[in-house]
Order: structure tokens, then sequence, then C-alpha cells
């Protein structure tokens, strides 16, 4: 068994050595149940740092098209907590892997914590909340217990206040939210969200990875020379998604992270 | 007994709270800042009031339903929401929000709808007030309400059909919380129950409950005092207006009546409360429809408006706390109680509110005598083509 993977000093290794961090999105049994093992190792031999692994909901609210229905699907193929957890044991044998998915599942699902915990999972990511420590203090306590750190987000329309609250939390690294709005691919992110990640630069002291919206090795590069770090989904899930055969889809997905990696590791001044 | 809910986080006991990506953390704050400011300001309760009154029609009458009462040998009377304009009780708080909407400075209104009565409120308030209005609705949905389509096409709005999941309104809410999420600099979201995050249950519940204190006025200038109410329950928006200002009397009996659908025998149903768990859903913590794996289930209803697989928060405390009872009613007894109000009284009531009269012949059964009254949220037009196919 690999060893448990420590997601604080992960972060803050990479933040002193320079190294930007990629993270990848994957929904767990997409588009079949035996692809997510084989994409997952193509995700980190190409350079990912990374995995989101996606635990699909049937009502991701704040997924956009391709996340909502890469998560039907798996859910139409039959992907249970049974078949994410296993996926996720092994997945995390490649390398640190983050549990992303909704807070009904967490509750619902028996003995969710002690499970992920199990799987060697490392994190936890929940788009649609919780939004505060307070509103689910006994959770927070047994998932740090159980070294599942939950992974904060900050957006757009996040209080100065509120941003400073966030980081003092104690958390691995921040999830910045590029732009107000659902995951998924935008062909292209307005100049503003330059602006709202060079002033979180400013106020923050916890390492923060960008994502939501970002779709090509650009975008990439321009977020990580102010972020430190990326996280990519719907691009890569719209392309494993019109492969047709599991080959096809790994080719897509190694050539697409490796673009990425190559992107976000270009020195500065070229 | 003193009734403080919810506490200033949101919560009815355990239910409630804000559970909502974080884009909206900053908006709900906003939200229930500008909603606290507004309900402390007698020129907004002034405004409001003038429309309830002459743009909605209220005060609704507290009706004695005299024939229904010799059928089921007790003194029944129906709080006629049905007689509000548009139809349902829906108007109170889309006209409640449209006014704080205008009040913040948002031009443009989103809402979710399942019977398209919550859909033809909104579309209503935003023609009388000029707000750009979009409503999120199952396709299902389109299909079996098609006369409340084209009345929200005629009145302007915008109808986007969900072809997402269920195509019912747990889909049309996701995907207007979607919207909301995306447009939230511009954009308000009039949620048509008391559900979803803070405050959105408390402020429903504020604009509702017009219909329980209208009820508990004409109760006391009438001499008529009653042992039961009887609503409705799929968000719980109509029960929870009509119960809360009885809340602190505990002689009067509350009771919800959620759609039990092909009966308890099938998994068919929409019985949140009383056949769910709690779980986490459209923004608040409550009891929800879900199996074993936490994935949210399929509700099903023959009525639009409770075919939903989550129920306020309030309820969920009200039902663990046992203030409120909670019963259900299959499609078939809403069926026949819809026919019997309509040759008894000469109302046709929607779907959802004959499954309130449908729990009256359950009362009888248990030998009840005294007076229940019967909130009767909404009118039957919509529902013509179902009561034509199970005719």
């Amino acid at each position: 068994m690999a060893p448990t993977i420590d997601l604080f000093a992960l972060t803050r290794d990479s933040r002193q050595r320079s190294h930007k961090l990629l993270v990848m999105y994957l929904t767990c049994g997409y588009c079949e149940h035996n692809w997510t093992f084989p994409l997952a190792r193509e995700v980190f031999a190409a350079g990912a740092d990374i995995i989101e692994l996606g635990m699909p909901f049937s009502d991701p609210l704040a997924d956009g098209p391709t996340i909502q229905a890469a998560s039907q699907h798996a859910l139409d193929n039959g992907t249970t907590s049974k078949e994410y957890f296993e996926g996720a044991s092994q997945i995390s044998e490649l390398g640190p892997t983050l549990f992303m998915g909704y807070l009904n599942s967490v509750t619902s699902i028996p003995h969710f914590l002690e499970r992920a915990h199990d799987a060697q999972l490392c994190g936890l990511v929940l788009p649609g909340g919780p939004v505060t420590s307070e509103s689910f203090s006994s959770f927070e306590q047994f998932s740090a217990r159980l070294n599942l750190p939950r992974i904060p987000f900050i957006s757009p329309t996040s209080s100065q206040d509120r941003i400073a609250q966030i980081d003092v939390m104690d958390a691995p690294f921040i999830y910045a939210v590029s732009i107000a709005g659902v995951t998924g691919a935008r062909a292209q992110l307005d100049t503003s969200v330059d602006t709202y990640l060079a002033g979180l630069k400013k106020s923050l002291k916890t390492p923060f990875l960008a994502g939501f919206g970002v779709s090509s090795p650009e975008t990439a590069r321009r977020i990580v020379s102010i972020a430190d770090g990326v996280i990519v989904g719907s691009a890569l899930l719209d392309g494993i998604g019109s492969s047709a055969s599991l080959e096809q889809a790994c080719k897509f997905t190694s050539e697409f992270v490796q673009s990425l990696r190559e992107a976000i590791d270009e020195p500065l001044s070229a | 007994m003193s009734y403080d809910y919810p506490d200033i986080n949101g919560f009815f006991g355990e239910y409630g709270g804000q559970f909502i990506p974080e884009t909206l953390v900053a908006p709900c704050q906003e939200l229930a800042r500008q909603y606290r400011t507004a309900a402390l300001d007698p020129g907004f309760h002034q405004e409001l009031m003038w429309h309830l009154h002459d743009f909605a029609g209220r005060p609704t009458p507290l009706y004695p339903a005299e024939r229904l009462s010799d059928r089921f040998g007790f003194q029944i009377f129906l709080k006629r929401e049905d007689l509000v304009h548009t139809g349902a009780h829906k108007l109170n708080n889309a006209l409640g929000q449209a006014l704080l909407a205008m009040r913040i400075g948002k031009t443009r209104v989103i809402a979710e709808t399942g019977a398209g009565q919550h859909g033809v409120a909104t579309a209503t308030v935003c023609a009388r007030f000029g707000l750009e209005c979009v409503v999120y609705m199952g396709a299902k949905d389109m299909e079996r309400q098609a006369p409340n389509v084209a009345r929200m096409k005629m009145l302007g709005s915008e109808v986007r059909a969900v072809t997402s999941g269920t195509q019912t309104l747990k889909d049309a809410t996701s995907e207007a919380i979607r919207d909301w999420v995306t447009n939230v600099h511009d954009t308000f979201y009039l949620i048509g129950s008391v559900v979803g995050p803070h405050p959105y249950p408390l402020m429903v519940r504020e604009f509702q409950k017009v219909i329980g204190e209208e009820t508990r006025e004409q109760c006391a200038d009438r001499g008529i005092v009653p042992q039961i109410l009887l609503a409705c329950v799929g968000g719980g928006s109509n029960a929870i207006g009509f119960f809360f200002p009885f809340i602190e009397f505990s002689g009067v009996q509350l009771i919800g009546v959620e759609a039990g659908g092909e009966g308890d025998g099938s998994p068919h149903h929409a019985a949140a409360l009383t056949r769910g768990t709690p779980g986490v859903l459209h923004g608040s913590r409550s009891y929800v429809l879900q199996n074993i794996d936490g994935q949210i289930l399929e509700a099903h209803s023959i009525s639009a408006g409770l075919d939903y697989p989550g129920i306020g928060p309030e309820h969920s405390f009200l039902f663990d706390t046992g203030r409120v009872s909670y019963v259900r009613v299959s499609d078939d007894q809403a069926l026949a109680s819809a026919r019997e109000l309509a040759k008894l009284e000469g109302i046709i009531p929607a779907l959802e509110s004959a499954h309130a009269l449908a729990h009256l012949a359950k009362l009888k059964q248990e030998g009840f005598t005294k007076t229940a009254i019967v909130c009767l949220s909404g009118r039957g037009d919509k529902d013509m083509g179902t009561y034509g196919a199970h005719n």
C-alpha cells in the first residue's frame, strides 16, 4: 500500500520549489467502469500531480453540462459507492487522489469517511458546500482526524473578510473558482480573472489552485503565472466522451495532460 | 411555548442552513440582510399589503363547505387560496419576493416550477413590475401542465425546458440554481417554496403566513374554533403559511398531507418526510427521498406540484418535534376527493389541494366530530387534462 499522502506537505513543498501543480478531474465510471483506472494511469504518467476523482451524484448543482452528463452516464452504468471506493483505492496507489463530490454522498453513504480513508483518499472537494465549518463541525473534526481535510473554495463573489477567514482555516490548499458559475470548459477566460487571481495572491498565505472554465494549455499557463496550480476537468471529460474506444480515450488523455504540463512548466521568461 | 426558528444561520434544529456553492455565499448573506431590513420597514409592508389586496384579491374567503360537512358529519371550512389571482397561493410569495428584488435593484428574475403555478405567479409579477423573467420547468411537467406554459408565455416570460435527470421539479430547481450561480450579479432567484438555502425557507414562510393570519382573524370574527388544520405538502409553502400563525396554539392539531403516489406498497410516491431520510438537497438539510448510496430518487405524484423528492427544512423540524402530524394520501384518493368537491361544492380544486381534502375521509373514520379547516391552495383548471384522463 502506498504511504498516505500528506497534502499539506505536498502543496507547501511545491510552492517552495516553484513547482506549479496540475490537478486533473475524472468522473469515476465514465465512460465505462473499467476506463477509470487506465485513464488515471495516463493522467499521472503525463505529468499531473493530483487526481480529483468525482463520485457521480444525481443532482450535481455546481456542475455544468459536461460533468452532469458524465455523472448521469456513470450512474446509469451502475457506478455506486462500492465501485467508487474500489477505483479510488487503486488510483491512490498511483498518486495523490482527492474525493470530489457532493455533501449528500458524504453524509448519507454509510461509513463514508472511514471508507474514503481506507481508500487512501487525501482530501475532500465539495463544490456544493458546506461553506462554513460551523455548519458542520462534528463532521469536520472527524474528517481532519482521518487525514481527509476539506478543501475550501473562494469565488469572485467572496468578500475580503471571508477570504481572510478561509485563509486561516488550515487547509492544504484553497480552490479558487475562476469565474462565478458552474464547472465547464470555456473557450476563453476574461481578463478580469487575472486581476482577481492577482488579488488572491496578495491576500492569501495558503497555496491556492484555480479551476472552473480552464480548457487550454494557454489558459492553464496564464493561471499558473499567478496561482500555485490549476485544476482542469470538463475539457478532459469532453475529449474522453468523444473517444470511440478506451485506447483512443487514453491517447487523448495522455496528449492533453502532457500539453497542459508542458505549458505550465515553460519558464516564465520564455 | 415560544417558537423562534430559524436561528441566525437559518437552522430549524438540525435542518436548513446554507449548503451552496461558494459563489452564492455572499449573495445569500446579502439577501438575508436585505430581507431583514425590508421586513422591519413599514413602507415595504404597506406596499406588499396594497398589492396583496388590490392586485391579488386578498383577503380570501374562509368558506363554510356545507354539503361537504354534511357528507362527513363534521364542520369543514375551506381557506380559498384558489381564489387568489392566478389561481393559487403562490402569488403571495411571488409578490413579496418581486418587491424585494426591485428593492435590491435586480432586473432579471428566474424561477423553477413544477405544476406551473409558481411559474405563472412569477411571470405575473414580472409582467406587472416590468422585470425580465426566465422560468425553468421540467420537460415532463411542461407536457402535463401545458395550459400553464401557455400562460407564462403570454405573460412575457421565457420558459426553459429542463431535459436532464427526471425532467421534473427537482431538475428544474437544480437548473435554476445553476443559472443563479452564473448570473448572480443581476439575477434574483425567486424560489417558489419553503426550500433552498437560508434565507429562503424563512422568507417564503413570512410571505405565505398571510394565509394563516387571515384564517385566524376570520375564525376570531366569526367565533369559529378549529381543532384541525389540513394542508397538502410538497415543498410545503401553503402548509407553512397556513400553520405557522397557529403553531403556538397547542389546541389546534396541524396535519400536513404528503403525496403517497401509487400507495404504500409502491416505490412510486413523493412522501419525503414519512418515507424519506435526512439529507442535503438544493441548498439545505432536510428529509429527502434517497437510496442507500445517497442518490436522490425520482419522486412520483399525479400532482406535478407535489412531485418533489425533498421538503422544506421547517417541516422536517416540525415532523421530528411532532408539532405537525404528517400523513399520506394516494393518487387515487386525491382524484376521488377532487371529484367529490366539484360535485358537492361547485369548486374544482388543484390536484395538490385535493390531497388535503382526501384526508377528511380518514378523520371521519377516526370519529372526528368537530371543526376542520382545509387550505384549498389552488384551483384545478390546470389539471383538467389529468382529471379527464382518469375519468
